[in-house]
């Protein structure tokens, strides 16, 4: 088996293949020299499952097989790294093998941290307890939905990154609006404890969004992490990160977005920075000490919001400054923090915002994204999936 | 006097004994061959060039042609600007290119027609088209069943004040005027 390749590229995620694929378009001289080192068997299109906990798409759909979108050309190397040696051009995979690299792409997303929260994993699943950040426990979301009967709906966004900063209120502005349709919501009690200051970062977004909830007349407690379920007690423990103090709240449902954190392979290794995160330069995303390094995607310590859309626009920036290092060339692709969270507010609603590293609107659309319409509800229920498939693992959207 | 006079080896025989310079030899010499071949076709190709120049007949040829054809003073300026834009029809061809394979791979991506026709299927106007017939059978079925009923004057009157027979009013009334006004 090959042990050496031109670009090796850890994650076979959106990152991981959009890079590949782009590569692969520039040059066909990259035709197996590529190598993706992932162990998943799947690849999944993550946004949708928050449609899918709202029972608006089906899971199914958000699902591949891994060789169906590894392109042309690219071995797929399904192991996992457990160690990195950039001093030496190495990487060393879990069954001990090790490959060498001219260049290296770090891509290996962020992982989720179901033991950060005392109790969620043996409860998770059952007693009203659900979260959209897993395939297994996506369609669980859905049923608890459904089946509600009134009571405390309570929705949680964690201290800590997490992919797509709006998924977390999304869930629950669907929940709501199905509360409605299903004509128990005069019996129920909406609450979003987050550990974020505010609803949003970005001043526009934050004051439309601010609207929504006002509308649909949701509770809000911010600067709150989860700490605890007790499922069978129906019972979670939140702690107040301003003043350190837990109070227990009692619900008939909770939505969970679980802590995340960088993977622990890169956290543990020389190339992470900060928190454990990739840490690379916030315009080339080169490495910053490593120049043969590259990284990007939910494992980069970018600052900005950690999103598939992100990854859209890190990508060509990574391939097309690993091919100026080839050329030697000097290197002029540049990201500038672009980003964007479809914020899904109802059944047929929803915010596009799109922003940069300065948390300025950076909008596609030529009308004001900042309201509510049913548009870009459809754009990213019925053409969002489409295009990630065919476009942006094809490196060409 | 000299160092060779002296008896000193010539120093080029002092320079082939330093390893580096041994296996640029020993390197030079393997390639030798494909030198020697890159050569022969090197001057096969001025061969060529200067016999072509000195064929009088290929050259009338060539120049007849030429003069025959549509290129002129035009177009070879075109040809100097087309050179030009050259960048900007490239980024042109890149984007009609990244289209096309986004285009054939939809068209060859089952789930993703799949998905398309579900959400077509879902969408707003298929619904409420559906919602449409379904009333209209109801109401057709309604009438049916009613077929023996009288209705008087008094009965259409009363209907003036409903919401939606007022609203439809109101719709007649403004279009009406709209006609009017143009």
């Amino acid at each position: 088996m090959k042990s050496h390749f031109r670009i090796l590229i850890i994650g076979a995620g959106s990152a991981g293949i959009s890079v590949a694929s782009r590569l692969l378009r520039h040059s066909s001289a990259f035709k197996h020299d590529i190598a993706l080192i992932d162990p998943a068997e799947h690849h999944f299109y993550q946004p949708l499952w928050t449609l899918v906990g709202g029972g608006a798409a089906k899971k199914e759909f958000s699902k591949r097989e891994m060789e169906s979108v590894i392109p042309f050309g690219t071995h797929h190397i399904q192991q996992s790294v457990i160690a990195f040696d950039p001093d030496n051009n190495q990487v060393r995979t879990e069954e001990g093998q090790i490959i060498s690299y001219d260049f290296l792409v770090v891509a290996p997303g962020i992982e989720i941290n179901w033991d950060g929260i005392k109790g969620l994993k043996e409860t998770l699943g059952k007693n009203g307890v659900c979260s959209n950040y897993s395939y297994e426990h996506v369609d669980y979301t859905w049923e608890t939905i459904r089946n509600f009967k009134g009571g405390k709906a309570v929705f949680t966004h964690p201290d800590s990154p997490v992919k797509c900063g709006g998924a977390p209120q999304k869930i629950m502005y669907l929940a709501e609006e199905a509360f409605s349709l299903h004509g128990v919501r005069n019996q129920t009690e909406v609450t979003f404890n987050s550990a974020n200051p505010g609803i949003f970062d970005v001043e526009e977004y934050k004051r439309a969004l601010e609207g929504v909830i006002d509308r649909k007349q949701i509770k809000t407690n911010f600067r709150t992490n989860l700490t605890e379920v007790r499922g069978k007690e129906k019972e979670a423990v939140f702690e107040n990160l301003d003043t350190g103090e837990t109070f227990t709240t009692s619900f008939d449902m909770i939505h969970v977005t679980p802590p995340m954190r960088a993977p622990s392979f890169l956290a543990d290794s020389s190339l992470a920075g900060d928190g454990g995160w990739i840490d690379v330069h916030k315009h080339t995303l080169q490495h910053a000490k490593y120049a043969n390094v590259f990284g990007l995607g939910d494992a980069s310590n970018l600052p900005t919001s950690k999103t598939g859309a992100a990854i859209r626009k890190q990508a060509p920036v990574v391939a097309n400054n690993i091919l100026s290092l080839l050329k030697g060339s000097p290197m002029e692709a540049f990201y500038d923090g672009y980003t964007s969270c479809p914020i899904v507010t109802g059944y047929r609603s929803l915010i596009l915002a799109e922003f940069d590293y300065f948390k300025m609107p950076k909008e596609s659309m030529p009308f004001n994204q900042a309201k509510e319409r049913q548009s870009m509800y459809h754009l990213k229920k019925d053409f969002l999936p489409i295009i990630y498939w065919n476009g942006m693992l094809k490196g060409v959207m | 006097m000299t160092r060779q006079a002296e008896g000193h080896e010539p120093r080029w025989a002092e320079t082939m004994k330093h390893p580096e310079v041994q296996e640029s030899m020993t390197y030079l010499l393997r390639k030798l061959p494909e030198i020697q071949a890159a050569v022969e076709s090197l001057d096969q190709i001025v061969q060529f060039g200067q016999q072509t120049f000195q064929d009088r007949k290929s050259m009338d040829y060539l120049e007849d042609q030429i003069s025959l054809s549509s290129i002129d003073q035009e177009s070879i300026e075109a040809f100097v600007k087309l050179i030009g834009k050259i960048p900007v029809l490239l980024k042109l061809v890149e984007r009609i290119e990244e289209m096309a394979t986004f285009a054939e791979s939809v068209w060859n991506d089952r789930e993703s027609l799949a998905y398309m026709s579900s959400s077509i299927s879902q969408n707003t106007l298929t619904q409420k088209s559906k919602e449409l017939w379904e009333k209209a059978d109801h109401i057709q079925a309604l009438a049916e069943q009613n077929k023996d009923e009288h209705i008087s004057i008094f009965t259409v009157m009363k209907w003036m004040k409903d919401p939606s027979v007022q609203k439809s009013l109101r719709y007649a009334k403004a279009t009406l005027q709209v006609m009017n006004n143009k």
